[in-house]
């Protein structure tokens, strides 16, 4: 059950661009999956175009480098289609999608241990709108809740993520970390504590 | 509970994590502490942060470059499916192998018998009979018994089984002394000698004593 509505909207808007019907798209979805097991690289792709915009964001906000996430994006597609034929398709993709991303991050943080800083100067001014002033502290607000992200320890930064970036359930959480829910729900406060004071901290620090 | 412990309950209440009960005292608390209130706020801005970037749109650049790495990754990768038919084949070639050479080359241990040795064919062992010979010169019963069996191959180095030549009467009576030696060294079976006719020729007969006392071998020959 879990993770099939997120999935078969993902895959719906992918492959058509509105509004999906979630049998329909469910049912679309393992059939790109037989497809693709079966060697159609037609519909790797289309599975690939479904699921690479969770797996970058994710891996983007667990490795804080756009760099890392790029090559952890490429990591979790590739690994997806060595699996292909040790997946079951009568089950949703989208756990062991977010599961494998979550793996590969850890692989890639653990090889490259890159600090991540806040540096307010590198805002893209082709971003910014009308309100200059208010881009440009919005832009900074995000950098210091990205920098905070770092601050915690991997298992805190994962459950975070998927829980409030991703927006999955608690029990979706526990189930792709393959923890237990009071587990998951521990390193969720204490992360958020921790981001809530550093980003305090970093306001004080700006006013 | 103060607020220190409150304030980890607060994390997980501002977006719904908590069960009702808990989610009631906090909300009870919330009422009656000003400084756990000024938390809260301050947890939903810094969530509401978060969320903000999860929604920040990716970037299409990027998107297209993870497509075209993994495309180039994929170009290069073996097909997913299909049994990988060299693999297999290469498996079993290696793991009957790996068998055989086991097979022909260990040592022979003391459970199989596959090496005989026609002892009382050999004319230097006949002619120099020892003192066991001489002494089990007469049918020893005993020599039937598996320990004894056991323990006489025990003390042949040469191999694990033993051979023992039953002659007719009627040719035993022509064989030289050395000959005559060796059937007596290991008769064992008092039925077999006991049937040598000596008016009529009898085949010779062969008995092989193996280690292993439950298997007697013999060999008739015409």
């Amino acid at each position: 059950m879990f993770g099939r509505q997120m999935e078969s909207q993902d895959l719906a808007l992918s492959m058509t661009g509105h509004a999906p019907d979630r049998e329909d798209s469910r049912a679309d979805s393992a059939r790109a999956l037989e497809r693709a097991m079966a060697g159609d690289r037609a519909a790797f792709d289309e599975l690939l175009r479904c699921y690479e915009r969770r797996v970058l964001m994710t891996a983007w906000r667990m490795l804080g480098s756009k760099e890392d996430a790029q090559d952890a994006a490429q990591e979790v597609f590739l690994r997806l289609y060595r699996h292909l034929h040790r997946i079951d398709p009568k089950r949703p993709l989208l756990p062991w999608i977010y599961r494998m991303t979550v793996n590969v991050c850890h692989d890639l943080h653990r090889k490259r241990r890159r600090e991540v800083e806040v540096n307010p100067g590198e805002i893209d001014p082709a971003s910014l709108t009308a309100d200059p002033a208010g881009e440009i502290m919005r832009a900074e607000q995000k950098q210091m809740v990205a920098a905070a992200l770092q601050t915690l320890t991997e298992k805190e930064r994962a459950a975070v993520v998927l829980r409030d970036i991703q927006g999955l359930s608690t029990s979706e959480v526990a189930g792709i970390l393959g923890s237990r829910e009071t587990t998951v729900r521990s390193q969720i406060s204490s992360a958020r504590v921790k981001i809530k004071k550093l980003v305090e901290k970093m306001e004080r620090r700006r006013s | 509970m103060n607020c220190a412990d409150f304030e980890r309950l607060i994390a997980l209440d501002v977006e719904g994590d908590l069960p009702g009960p808990k989610s009631r005292a906090v909300a009870e608390h919330l009422l009656a502490c000003p400084s756990c209130r000024q938390f809260a706020e301050q947890v939903k801005f810094s969530q509401a942060l978060l969320k903000n970037l999860g929604q920040e749109p990716a970037d299409e650049r990027m998107l297209q470059e993870v497509r075209r790495r993994v495309q180039i990754g994929l170009a290069s990768e073996t097909q997913p499916q299909g049994f990988p038919v060299w693999q297999f084949a290469l498996g079993v070639g290696l793991i009957t192998a790996l068998i055989f050479a086991v097979i022909t080359l260990r040592p022979h241990s003391g459970g199989a018998n596959t090496q005989f040795l026609a002892e009382g064919s050999r004319p230097a062992n006949a002619a120099r009979p020892n003192k066991d010979e001489t002494r089990n010169s007469k049918i020893d019963a005993r020599s039937a018994k598996p320990p004894r069996v056991a323990k006489d191959l025990s003390a042949n180095p040469r191999g694990r089984v033993r051979s023992t030549v039953i002659l007719p009467a009627s040719s035993a009576a022509g064989t030289p002394k050395s000959a005559q030696a060796v059937p007596s060294k290991k008769l064992s079976s008092g039925s077999m000698s006991a049937s040598a006719n000596a008016q009529h020729p009898q085949p010779l007969t062969i008995k092989l004593l193996t280690d292993n006392p439950n298997v007697v071998i013999y060999w008739l020959v015409d």
